[in-house]
């Protein structure tokens, strides 16, 4: 028996036993042993009659599976179960589940084929789909992605600006003391090949794979070889390990000596924030807005391009920190709508729907819960935004602007995600199917368009602000970054910079999804490998361009 | 070799005195020592358990700079995961007389760590 069998022996009993001995309250619950499992059958299956417009309760067919798998709660079924499952869970929690079409769930042999027609078909007023977020995922392997509290990488993220060959995939940024710094990535780089694959040209599934594999790390420890060109076309070729790394949420924070439309000096605050979707977000922030709080800024800019979201609560807690107690008190930042079944209940886990305030004071993801947060009470906000702009982060702007709360966009369209679902497991597969939208405090929530600087006008929902872009080898925080100098430039002037105008991007955004479901030649043209982007967002999901 | 049920025997008993004697307030707070790496497996494998997950995988900084660890769900990409309205679970090392426990804040446990080596913590600004 190995050292770390015997340890986890030791470990998981002794953790048992003082746990029972009860001396603190609570405790883990310990999972119950499985019943029934593995298909052992012992009960007849469900009926599998269909009559339109019935649907029976979802519990009746939880779980009764056609492949039922060993030590779960699986029972023997037919595929027709399991789509007879789907068809009531849709109808309940389905956000507009009145548009779903009634088919005999009889009639599919294939349930993803089943799942696939259970959304609806309108489209947004710019002609895209309103529901593009409906997707599976076999269970194991989602339960593998969603094991780890830290995850393999190099501590570079790339960006994905062109994924049809020829590729375009550049570093959008690195953080310090990771290996992608130790071997001297800089933001911009090209990515020219991967273990000797051409990452512009290669056009097998197998050169994808291959890309895939080294770009987005599995493991810690990995050795993958890049090669890469810089700003001034001078090629290397390095080999890099990855590593289990912590993101760090927030990457810049400073502040920068501008000048108001008066003609008077201020000091304005500059932030890149990339995510909300850690714990360690809050702590990031409380620190961040402290140090900006206690030098007194006049405006703030904050970077959100690469922000794809994350916890909600952290992105009420910045609304708060942006807009201070006087904007914020007994205003709703965000409250959750599900379909009028449920005008009042979480369909999902029953709880009463309340309104989200904006908190003011930490929710106890790394900061002590209760800590009151830093504020800069100010008057507007200058938000850089681009197609990586999702979810959680447009919250914050819908949640703002439900209090009339000055935001002006800079850069491009939001990705357009008002929406959110409960991973939902069966028989194997997680599914994903949009169950609510977040409203703000004036009960706007459809911007499946995203939001979208006013200068760059439709699609989007319009708000004040200039249109920018993500120039590559522009250093992200310094003030002739071409998206900061124009917010610079906008709250000096009162007006957008007009050299952004002319300069505006050439460049297909890394994940827009109106590059997904494209032409027949886009490698996002397959639907199951759209669900596959969907998903992981970075991920080159490819297929050969021609064949 | 020890046989797995005389393992949990001989565990039973560590834990049985561990419970009696032991309660968070009795503790300190720690950091890791010694061997870094196999302590964190055992800490890794320890939290695991204790939130019914298959593994956890742990920055390999933790416990070394900050007696306090966040646990989370690792995110499956912005579109899965860009509107998370989950906790994460909060742990803290501690220690009393050379011995090292895991304290989980959410349920008020205190488990006792066999194998992991730490000592009385001071906090290390991060680099």
């Amino acid at each position: 028996m190995s050292f770390k069998l015997k340890s986890l022996i030791l470990s998981a009993s002794t953790a048992l036993i003082i746990t029972a001995c009860g001396g603190g309250g609570g405790g883990t619950t310990p999972t119950p042993p499985p019943t029934g499992g593995g298909g052992s059958g012992g009960s007849s299956a469900p009926s599998l009659s269909y009559t339109p417009g019935q649907y029976p309760a979802e519990a009746t067919y939880k779980d009764v599976c056609a492949a039922p798998r060993a030590g779960t709660t699986d029972t023997q079924g037919q595929t027709a179960h399991e789509n007879f499952w789907l068809r009531s869970w849709s109808n309940r929690t389905y956000l507009w589940y009145s548009e779903l079409p009634d088919r005999d769930p009889n009639d599919f042999s294939d349930r993803l084929e089943y799942f696939d027609l259970l959304r609806t078909t309108r489209t947004t007023s710019s002609g895209n789909p309103v529901d593009q977020f409906h997707f599976t995922i076999p269970t194991e392997e989602y339960q593998r992605q969603v094991q780890s509290g830290a995850s393999a990488s190099y501590g570079a993220r790339f960006r994905i600006i062109q994924p049809r060959t020829p590729r375009n995939i550049r570093v959008a940024y690195i953080q310090d003391g990771t290996p992608a710094a130790s071997v001297g990535m800089k933001r911009g780089d090209l990515i020219i090949a991967v273990d000797g694959v051409s990452v512009i040209n290669g056009g097998t599934q197998a050169d994808v794979d291959t890309i895939n594999a080294a770009l987005f790390p599995d493991s810690a420890g990995e050795v993958h070889t890049f090669t890469t060109r810089d700003e001034n076309d001078i090629e290397r070729t390095f080999e890099i390990t990855s590593e289990t790394i912590t993101t760090q949420p927030v990457l810049i924070n400073k502040v920068i000596d501008g000048m108001n439309e008066a003609e008077e000096p201020i000091k304005i605050g500059y932030v890149l924030f990339n995510t909300f979707g850690t714990s360690i977000a809050e702590e990031a922030l409380f620190d961040a807005f402290t140090e900006l709080e206690n030098q007194n800024v006049d405006e703030l800019v904050l970077d959100l391009r690469y922000n794809g979201g994350g916890f909600l609560d952290i992105s009420s807690e910045l609304g708060f920190m942006i807009a201070g107690d006087l904007n914020t008190n007994g205003r709703t930042y965000e409250r959750l709508v599900f379909n009028d079944k449920f005008p009042n209940t979480n369909p999902v886990t029953g709880q009463t729907i309340t309104p989200s305030p904006f908190y003011s004071r930490a929710q106890g993801f790394s900061v002590a819960e209760g800590t009151p947060l830093p504020s800069l009470d100010l008057d507007r906000v200058y938000i850089i935004s681009d197609t990586g702009t999702c979810s959680a982060s447009e919250s914050l702007i819908n949640g703002l602007l439900g209090i009339d709360f000055p935001v002006f966009l800079i850069g491009y369209q939001t990705c357009g995600k008002p929406y959110g679902f409960y991973a939902t497991d069966n028989c194997g597969e997680t599914y994903f199917t949009i169950q609510f939208r977040g409203e703000n405090d004036k009960g706007f929530g459809d911007y499946a368009d995203g939001f979208t600087p006013l200068e760059v006008g439709p699609p989007g929902e319009l708000v004040e602000g200039c249109s920018g872009n993500d120039n590559p080898f522009d250093v992200l925080g310094d003030p002739s970054e071409l998206n900061l100098e124009t917010a610079l430039f906008h709250i000096r002037n009162g007006v957008c910079l007009n050299e952004a105008d002319s300069v505006m991007s050439s460049e297909a955004p890394a994940v827009n999804k109106d590059n997904i479901g494209g032409p027949e030649t886009s490698l996002y043209s397959d639907p199951r490998l759209q669900k596959r982007i969907l998903l992981e967002e970075a991920r080159i999901a490819n297929m050969p361009r021609d064949k | 070799m020890l046989s797995r049920i005389s393992i949990i025997a001989i565990s039973l008993a560590i834990g049985f005195a561990g419970c009696q004697t032991v309660s968070y307030p009795d503790t300190q707070i720690a950091l890791l020592s010694g061997n870094v790496a196999a302590s964190q497996d055992v800490i890794a494998d320890t939290i695991a358990i204790q939130l019914d997950r298959p593994s956890v995988t742990l920055s390999r900084t933790a416990f070394t700079k900050s007696h306090k660890l966040i646990i989370e769900r690792a995110s499956a990409g912005p579109i899965a995961d860009g509107r998370r309205m989950d906790r994460p679970d909060h742990f803290e090392l501690r220690t009393r007389s050379g011995v090292c426990f895991l304290f989980h804040e959410e349920s008020q446990s205190l488990t006792k760590l066999e194998g992991v080596r730490c000592a009385i913590g001071v906090e290390r600004p991060a680099p």
